[in-house]
């Protein structure tokens, strides 16, 4: 009975130790945008974010051309928007469009964020691809609808519950 | 009033037949006690972890050790150990990934185990333990670079670092005379890293004597030994 028991716990010993692969279930690092709405103007008006439709660009580094990241975006109280990789620094373009009466988009206005950061590679195992998270080291903007750009948290990682940076709209627009 | 009576003399009989082991026990207790003038030094054994051996000869994985040990044997009862190993990982360009990773570096653990079997000079040995280790090794990798979906571009990554660990474990294991001086036994372990240097890319996916990396983790070995 003991050589039994001896030889089922050694095989319960060795199944133990087979390898399981053990990847992160969510490999995807964007940085999270909050829009911070109810921001009241001289008129003590409220402005809504939600009354623009959104487009964010950047520039392609290699190929020298504009990419689409969001495209005419409605309800933009929050964004998750990529991070480049290997650059220093990412700009971004947020274009803020309303519908004029006749149904057309008018541009009301563009502002060019800029975000500066270090990219680290994060490796979990050999069968788990390699991502890269980031440490946000400044954040600037242009004002013509984006009145500040705050950093809430300054590390960009496979998080998706953090908010990395509160855009505020600028109340005199 | 007869059944009465045979009910009070079975009970009688029970009572006192539940006591009489108790008392000899803790009279064989007290001789054992006063006769316990077995010798601090009852051996040693020397052995090895066959597991970790044919996990590397046999290519279960891209890792595996070599581990020799060194068991000293006081009263039957507490057992000082010395293990030393040499771990080794090797993946060759992973086909979906294509990393590339080497890791290769001794390592040691000192400790002790405790007999929890009341008999201990029994052939049969039941441990619990610990055990502190260290090791120092190379940690070589290797990354042809992902793609950016947005700004394009790849910028491929190769590191060359060396790297220690320190952990302790917690071992349960068993420990049986199987033919002659022949010992036959396994551990499992449960381990935890207590102090590390930062390697460059976050894990270092392999850590020799440790396994896979992780803040803690549960292995095992099979060991083969002889008692001189």
């Amino acid at each position: 009975m003991r050589k039994v028991v001896f030889a089922i716990s050694a095989i319960a010993g060795l199944v133990a130790g087979c390898t399981s692969i053990e990847c992160s279930m969510n490999n995807i690092v964007a940085s999270q945008y909050c829009f911070m709405d109810h921001v009241k103007n001289d008129n003590d008006t409220a402005i809504k974010v939600t009354e623009y439709y959104l487009t964010v660009s950047t520039k392609k580094t290699v190929e020298i051309v504009d990419t689409v990241l969001i495209n005419k975006k409605t309800d933009i109280s929050t964004l998750q928007l990529p991070v480049s990789y290997n650059q220093k620094e990412d700009i971004l373009y947020f274009e803020f469009q309303r519908l004029d009466q006749d149904s057309i988009f008018e541009t009301i206005a563009v502002d060019t964020v800029c975000i500066t950061k270090t990219n680290e590679m994060v490796f979990e195992g050999v069968e788990c691809n390699p991502r890269y998270h980031h440490e946000v080291l400044s954040a600037t903007t242009t004002h013509k609808l984006i009145d500040s750009i705050v950093i809430n948290n300054n590390y960009i990682d496979n998080d998706p519950n953090k908010v990395h940076f509160s855009l505020y709209l600028h109340p005199s627009k | 009033m007869i059944r009465i009576k045979f009910t009070s003399l079975f009970i009688c009989i029970l009572l006192s037949s539940l006591m009489i082991p108790c008392g000899t026990l803790s009279a064989q207790k007290r001789i054992e006690a006063a006769k316990d003038t077995t010798a601090l030094f009852q051996g040693v054994l020397v052995g090895v972890d066959l597991f970790g051996a044919v996990q590397k000869a046999v290519k279960i994985s891209d890792y595996g050790q070599y581990e020799a040990f060194l068991r000293l044997n006081l009263k039957g009862k507490y057992f000082p150990v010395l293990e030393l190993g040499k771990g080794d990982a090797c993946h060759k360009k992973d086909d979906i990934t294509g990393i590339e990773t080497q890791t290769s570096g001794p390592y040691w653990r000192i400790g002790c185990d405790f007999n929890v079997m009341k008999n201990k000079h029994d052939v049969y040995k039941v441990f619990v333990g610990c055990r502190f280790a260290h090791t120092k090794f190379d940690f070589n990798f290797e990354y042809p670079g992902n793609e950016d979906p947005v700004w394009g571009g790849k910028v491929p990554y190769s590191i060359k670092d060396n790297n220690s660990v320190s952990w302790i474990e917690g071992v349960f294991g068993v420990d049986a005379k199987v033919v002659g001086p022949v010992h036959l036994g396994w551990t499992v372990r449960y381990r935890r890293r207590i102090n590390s240097t930062d390697c460059q890319i976050g894990d270092m996916w392999y850590v020799p004597g440790f396994g896979r990396y992780d803040k803690a983790n549960i292995g095992g070995t099979f060991n083969l030994s002889i008692g001189i």
